[in-house]
């Protein structure tokens, strides 16, 4: 009996901390919430503060950094390289055949966020680190054999390829001028960044950045003009380490060293906890882009928010924890999902990225030599290839894959040129890519399987007999639903598809021999993914065509190919030229059936409705690239 | 005893060489750190191969390897400890000494709760074997048990963070499902306390008409906005917690004991104007200390001088209450601050956050205000908690119930009944030391098991600590980085292992270690 | 208050405690037969469980070989993982345009209008059109295959080295203890994460036999114990002196008398089993695509969640479903085989005449 009373009192007590509840009269009536802080999803972590060097060399780095740092240009939303004049003009200074010159000039009166002013010295740095001639005659090592000074990822391009002795600075030093070997494509591309160089000049003196003035400043920039004219090896190599390793930081805080923190952008870095988030303030010193829209609620502070999960992002964003979400690789139902939450904008954005399958038909840098059915050249190898490729079902990838999320979407023929513009036409006719569009699925699968008969006769629906290995990032419920898809079709061709979804594909280990796939391993007959674009160029795409271009995963290998790509890489053309190469080199793959674009990757961008002008750009930066016209 | 420690302490130390040789083996053998270069499109990747080699030295075997890994780690028996760097280049102790806080207070709160949680069901079931109750909790407790913690976790957020952040935004409960919650903690309520059919119906009445009025109140007085307790609040609850101490320790019959524990409740509840000068804004956990330490000084002197015998169980019961009904002046303190909290611009009316540690953007005031950035981590562990407390404390539900089953059918209780001891005195002085000494071997190596457990929620729930280290570890090949979250487990493990046994030889006098 | 009913029932019998006049001149295992048929719950969870495992694998069939020679048992539900719906055949859709809805409309028509039936897809398809039902049951299938294997290679494990350690003792524990410690202060989730990002490419058997080499160690340490008390008892004695050989005694006389404590932690072996695959599943370090398990399911498709409740709900529930009943079971188990339990027998008495209880 007496267990009960025991038990009674327990639940007398529970009735009474809740009767207590009631009883309260502590504090103000709570005005409506405001909101100054903007948080935006990052799906990778944010390892460094910069993003040149190659640990530092991701996406996300990118992103995170961009509105601390303003140059001579940037994207827009539609993909316009737009020139940021409140930063500097450039312009042709001599275009002659052997010597084109840039005159690059920085507007006066901008500061960095120390109250350092900023002039064309602070320019100098990408030559530094772009320069293999330089690294190499200043002993900062050769780029192309060991790790220079400066582990630079910009090291080995077209800048560093062509560029003409040291640039040449003016007396008021508020101009610049690069000269090059020969008319350079795409020039606008390489205009130098401007880096805080007095402060890699007193870090590299173990300046604690408490207590430094203007002038200890302009000292440290005069001594950096002197080191790099001078070629002080010593002094290089000691920046060359603070560039590449100090600024990996992975937390900062009020005890950071300011000096790592500088900023021209709209903003600044304040604090970062590693691996979860990096906050950015306004930088009331910011003169050196477009000016801030003025309001009454400035976003005043911004933060990256690292989230990997997509369930715990999208979760995150109902709930108003983050303000900006983008999704690279979205499915149908994150779109649905995100269009029904209540304060919720999404915006579907196409161009900045496409998804290609392709053939292995060669062998890769490292020599490995494929057996499978469609390696070589020989004319059973190019029809399996071609069987394959009228059997991939690229309808019902958009039908039931994108089409949701991007309602335009369609099947993309060749990547040279993107639907819409008035060349694809062009290039899919004249390169024969337009057949993989016409008529229906069926049909097309049947041909395919009537290939395939011309060498298995008994082949057919039930009875696969061409073995084919595929590979793909299988990270992604969407890359596993395109492969699912492609083996269900590709079966009723006579093929039997081993698939095999790697999340480390890309990864090769040096020799293949950790039993962990990838795109080198050559057993590996077929493999898709995405590409991103992060620069509108004239050589676009030609990387994955040309037979040692960084793209070109499958061994594609043709002499005509590498010849126009060259031209296209470094040639000042006209656009009846550029489309006359493009459209040969399209046709060449064609011919050979290395493999086929299969569409443009639309990006989801949901966002909170209380932010005004969120426009997502599809290259380059996402998002982040009008960071001044973001208000509440 | 001595003999006995150290040679335990020489056999844990082999026992951990002997897993990390053979987990270091495993990772080696399954993972190829120079994969990273696959993507690489660098001119000089060659070199980078070749430096990376040299630098984690991939050129030595992996059994060998080890060996110059063990070095830096025994060096730590001498105070030098290094585990290595990380791929970044980052000092493992660094990262994993940054982790382990996240990580502890992430788990140790919830292990808390479950075991608070789970040893009260687990021993209410017992005594209400074969009821309703009893079958309704083993029935949760099994659910819960079956459930994996990802797949609950979206099912909290939704319904519980982003539902009740909507709801701030226009906090009135609706009639209905004030009267739905009363009718829910009146089954339960009822449920325990269970007896006749018609005092079940009067409890469960009861029960849901109060339960249903608080909330209707909550609703008039815009409460959910401004929490609060207030002297009242405090007042009832002291004065609860005091009747319940008083009946669990000695009984209510016990007069004196009474005396003690409504007299220290009164100084509590007086307490309550004074302690808020004490916890002020500037306070710190000092001011925390101060106010408990006051609150139990008072206790002992009030148990002092109620009555000249008994002295001891007086001053107990006083303290216990004294203790407990602080807690609330403390829980009321941190509610003030939250109209304050809920208009800040990091957090703008989304209280319950779905995932995070903190909130990222407090500003210097905030943080240095105990009492706003301790609401911020309050509510910050509240879903992650919640989580990992439903589904560990199944566990000891079930371990707690069997274990004081086991003991209610020994001889040595139907003695004390037999002898005419009253239930309470049964259960709480017999049976329930007893019934607790096997739950402490699954208490200890719970604790051990943190990390394991971190892993799933800390990556639910967007935390930095242990949990998400080891996936980074395993993500990017990372080896040193591994072994660092590796050894941290397994010393837990092992120290936890050895804490049981002599804790056991302690509280079971039965149990001697052995010379 | 149990007390009080216990006297009650106490007194109710006058010829002995109703545990003794119940089990009089029934064999050991009759009696564990018979209190763990009282025990209702778990006897229903055990049909449920075989119910569920004789759908799962009946529906999906059995697929087993290497990709280049399959060997295939169809199953008899018509659809299977690799049959995708052609395009056009998503277009019905709810939710605010989600394709995959489920067909089965189980309101009869004079209500909602519509003609009660299952449809193509009864609980629903993936976002391309693969049936759910398929990809669940495939999925439960692969669940319940780890969790056998694990189950099975933990308990042959665990039986064999925690008994001759505890038969043996001496030099022989010492050592075998000492590896038990070892293999015992890895948690779980580490060696598993390890384990499954290499075995998890190979498929369901391969990474269920490394994680079962790795799950044995918490009932050696039971089956030691157990035997090291076993050991010193009479009949122990009595066989060795009758000449019994050491393996003769293990096997005959000291394993029968363990084989509570085995069955007891087997059951809980394989609910943390199939708990430990869907988390190894989730986290990336399990099955992996095209391969299909319950916790890939769900990691792949808990984002659909609020507009496809199905992809969520379903493969949850399964999971549920198969733990649940197994800790059930255990309980059964437990209660049957626990001496001191006089429950279920207690009970019975209450409700059947002692005549048709002891039948």
């Amino acid at each position: 009996m007496k267990s009960r009373s025991l038990l009674r009192a327990f639940s007398v007590a529970a009735t009474a901390a809740l009767a207590a509840t009631a009883f309260a009269a502590v504090g103000a009536a709570p005005a409506s919430a405001t909101q100054s802080t903007l948080t935006i999803l990052s799906t990778g972590d944010i390892t460094s503060l910069n993003s040149g060097t190659s640990a530092g060399n991701t996406a996300y780095n990118a992103r995170a950094v961009y509105p601390t740092g303003m140059g001579y240009t940037y994207y827009d939303d539609q993909t316009n390289l737009v020139m940021n004049t409140k930063f500097g003009k450039m312009s042709i200074a001599k275009n002659t055949p052997t010597l084109f010159s840039i005159k690059y000039t920085v507007v006066k009166n901008q500061k960095w966020s120390d109250g350092t002013p900023i002039d064309a010295v602070d320019l100098l740095l990408s030559h530094v680190i772009a320069s293999d001639a330089y690294s190499k005659s200043a002993g900062l090592g050769d780029p192309s054999s060991e790790t220079p000074a400066f582990d630079s990822v910009g090291y080995g391009g077209a800048y560093g390829s062509h560029v003409i002795g040291l640039p040449v600075l003016s007396a008021d030093h508020y101009t610049l001028t690069v000269n090059y070997d020969q008319p350079m494509v795409d020039w606008q591309l390489l205009a130098p960044g401007p880096s805080p160089v007095h402060a890699l000049e007193l870090l590299a003196a173990k300046n604690n950045g408490k207590s430094y003035t203007v002038d200890d400043a302009l000292a440290a920039k005069a001594a950096f003009l002197n080191d790099f004219t001078s070629k002080n090896t010593a002094q290089l190599q000691k920046m060359g380490d603070v560039w590449t390793n100090d600024y990996n930081l992975a937390n900062i805080n009020s005890n950071t060293n300011p000096l790592y923190l500088i900023s021209n952008g709209g903003y600044k870095v304040v604090s970062k906890v590693d691996g979860d988030s990096m906050t950015l303030v306004k930088n009331s010193l910011y003169k050196s882009g477009p000016t801030f829209v003025v309001t009454k609620a400035p976003v005043s502070t911004i933060v990256f928010k690292v989230i990997q999960d997509n369930t715990a992002a999208v979760q995150a964003l109902q709930n108003h924890n983050i303000d900006i979400y983008t999704n690279t690789l979205p499915k149908a139902a994150d779109k649905i999902t995100l269009s029904g939450l209540s304060g919720v904008t999404v915006q579907t954005s196409v161009g900045g990225s496409y998804s290609i399958l392709g053939l292995r038909t060669g062998a890769l840098s490292d020599g490995d030599v494929p057996t499978g059915p469609f390696a070589g050249n020989s004319k059973k190898a190019k029809d399996l290839r071609h069987a394959f490729l009228l059997a991939l079902p690229r309808a019902q990838f958009v039908a039931n894959l994108v089409a949701p999320v991007d309602p335009s979407a369609s099947t993309l023929d060749t990547d040279f040129a993107f639907r819409g513009t008035t060349n694809y036409n062009s290039i899919t006719s004249a390169s024969g890519t337009a057949e993989y569009s016409v008529g229906s699925q069926a049909d097309r699968t049947a041909r395919a399987l009537a290939l395939v008969q011309k060498y298995y006769p008994t082949a057919d629906a039930d009875t696969s007999k061409v073995t084919v290995h595929m590979l793909h990032a299988g990270t992604s419920s969407l890359r596993n639903s395109m492969a699912a898809l492609i083996v269900a079709e590709e079966k009723k061709a006579g093929f039997n598809i081993v698939n095999y979804g790697s999340a480390d594909m890309f990864s090769d280990s040096d020799g293949g021999n950790d039993g962990v796939p990838d795109f080198y391993d050559p057993q590996y007959d077929v493999s898709f993914h995405g590409f991103s674009i992060t620069a509108v160029t004239q050589g676009t795409a030609t990387a994955e065509y040309q037979s040692d271009g960084g793209n070109n995963e499958w061994g594609w290998a043709n002499s005509k190919v590498d010849v126009y790509s060259d031209k296209l890489q470094s040639d000042v053309l006209t656009d009846a030229q550029i489309l006359t190469y493009r459209t040969a080199i399209a046709k060449i793959a064609h011919d050979n059936y290395w493999g086929l674009p299969l569409y443009q990757n639309p990006t989801l961008t949901a966002y909170n409705s209380a932010v005004a002008n969120v426009k997502p750009e599809p290259i380059g930066y996402d998002v982040v690239w009008n960071f001044w016209q973001w208000h509440f | 005893m001595f003999a006995y420690i150290t040679r335990r302490i020489g056999m844990m130390l082999l026992i951990i060489g002997g897993s990390s040789f053979l987990s270091y083996n495993l990772m080696a053998y399954s993972s190829n750190p120079l994969s990273v270069f696959g993507e690489s499109t660098q001119k000089n990747k060659a070199f980078l191969i070749k430096q990376m080699i040299r630098e984690l030295q991939l050129d030595v075997p992996p059994p060998v390897r080890f060996f110059l890994w063990l070095r830096g780690a025994v060096a730590g028996l001498w105070g030098h400890l290094d585990l290595g760097k990380t791929r970044l280049g980052f000092p493992v102790l660094e990262v994993i000494g940054r982790a382990i806080p996240i990580t502890f207070r992430l788990v140790i709160g919830s292990t808390i709760l479950a075991i608070v949680i789970g040893i009260t069901i687990g021993m209410i079931t017992a005594i209400r074997q074969y009821t309703r109750f009893d079958y309704s909790m083993t029935f949760i407790s099994f659910l819960l048990f079956s459930i994996p913690i990802f797949w609950v976790a979206v099912l909290l957020k939704l319904y519980l963070a982003i539902s009740f952040n909507d709801f701030l935004l226009n906090p009135t409960i609706p009639p209905q499902v004030s009267i739905g919650f009363g009718l829910v903690a009146g089954f339960i309520i009822s449920g325990i306390i269970g007896g006749s059919r018609k005092m079940y119906f009067a409890i469960f009445a009861g029960a849901s008409v109060v339960v249903a009025g608080l909330l209707e109140i909550a609703n008039v007085t815009n409460w959910f906005l401004q929490p609060g307790l207030g002297i009242v609040g405090i007042g009832v609850l002291a004065f609860g917690i005091a009747v319940v101490i008083v009946q669990l320790s000695t009984g209510l019959a016990n007069k004196r004991s009474l005396t003690a524990g409504l007299a220290t409740a009164g100084f509590v509840t007086l307490a309550y104007y004074p302690f808020q000068l004490i916890l002020g804004k500037n306070a710190g956990i000092l001011a925390v200390f101060l106010i408990f330490s006051i609150s139990i000084f008072a206790a002992c002197v009030i148990g002092n001088f109620v009555e000249k015998i008994d002295k001891k169980v007086n001053i107990r019961t006083a303290v216990l209450t004294a203790f407990l009904a602080t807690l609330p002046i403390l829980l009321d303190r941190f509610m003030q601050v939250f109209p304050e909290y809920y208009n800040s611009d990091g957090v703008h009316g989304r209280v319950v956050p779905t995932l995070g540690q903190a909130t990222d953007i407090l500003t210097d005031a905030q943080r240095n205000n105990f009492w706003f950035s301790g609401l911020d981590l309050l509510m910050h562990l509240i879903l992650p908690t919640l989580a990992l407390t439903l589904i560990s404390f199944a566990g000891y539900v079930r371990y707690s119930r069997a274990s004081l089953l086991e003991v209610l059918n020994m001889d040595y209780i139907r003695t004390a009944r037999a002898k005419g001891l009253n239930e309470r005195t049964v259960i709480m002085r017999h049976a329930l030391r007893n019934a607790m000494l096997p739950l402490t071997t699954i208490l200890v190596n719970d604790f051990a098991g943190v990390i394991g457990g971190a892993i799933i929620t800390e990556k639910v729930f967007g935390w930095k600590g242990m949990g998400s280290v080891f996936n980074q570890a395993l993500g990017n090949y990372d080896l040193n980085l591994f072994m660092g979250v590796f050894i941290l487990g397994s010393v837990l493990t092992v120290l936890a292992n050895l804490v049981a046994d002599l804790l056991f030889g302690v509280v079971d006098p039965r149990i001697r270690i052995r010379k | 208050m149990f007390g009080k009913k216990k006297v009650k029932s106490q007194s109710a019998e006058t010829t002995g405690t109703p545990a003794t006049r119940e089990t009089e001149g029934l064999s050991q295992g009759q009696i564990i037969r018979q209190k763990f048929f009282r025990h209702k719950v778990a006897v229903f969870s055990l049909f449920f469980l075989i119910f569920l495992t004789l759908l799962v694998f009946s529906s999906s069939g059995i697929h087993l070989g290497t990709d280049t020679h399959p060997i295939t048992v169809h199953g008899w539900w018509p659809l299977y993982i690799l049959d995708i719906d052609p395009v056009g055949a998503l277009e019905s859709t709810c939710n605010g345009g989600m394709t995959g809805c489920p067909t089965m409309d189980l309101i009869p028509s004079f209500i909602d209008g519509s003609p009660m039936g299952f449809g193509a897809h009864p609980i629903g398809s993936d976002d391309i059109g693969v049936d759910w039902w398929a990809l669940v049951t495939r999925g439960a299938e692969q669940s319940l295959t780890v969790m056998v294997i694990v189950g099975a290679l933990g308990i042959f494990f665990g039986t064999v080295i925690g008994a001759v350690a505890g038969f043996f003792g001496g030099i022989i524990d010492a050592i075998l203890m000492r590896i038990t410690d070892m293999f015992l202060v890895t948690p779980t989730l580490v060696l598993g994460g390890v384990i499954g990002s290499r075995f998890g490419n190979l498929g369901v058997v391969p990474l269920a036999i490394m994680l079962g080499l790795f799950a044995w160690m918490g009932l050696a340490r039971f089956v030691r114990t157990e035997f090291l008390t076993l050991r010193e008892r009479e009949f122990v004695d009595a066989a060795r002196v009758a000449g019994a050989s050491n393996r003769r005694i293990i096997f005959k006389h000291i394993l029968p008398n363990a084989v509570g404590v085995i069955i007891v932690s087997g059951t809980l072996l394989l609910s943390g089993a199939i708990l430990t695959e869907s988390a190894l599943s989730y986290l990336g370090f399990g099955v992996k695509a095209p391969d299909v398990s319950l916790g890939l399911l769900i990691s792949n498709y808990q984002d659909s969640f609020i507009v496809a409740p199905w992809l969520f709900w379903w493969p949850g529930a399964f999971i549920i479903a198969i733990a649940l009943s197994i800790n059930f079971i255990g309980d059964g188990l437990r209660d049957a085989f626990d001496p001191r339990q006089i429950r279920t027998i207690g009970k019975a008495v209450k409700v059947k005449s002692p005549k048709k209880a002891k039948a």
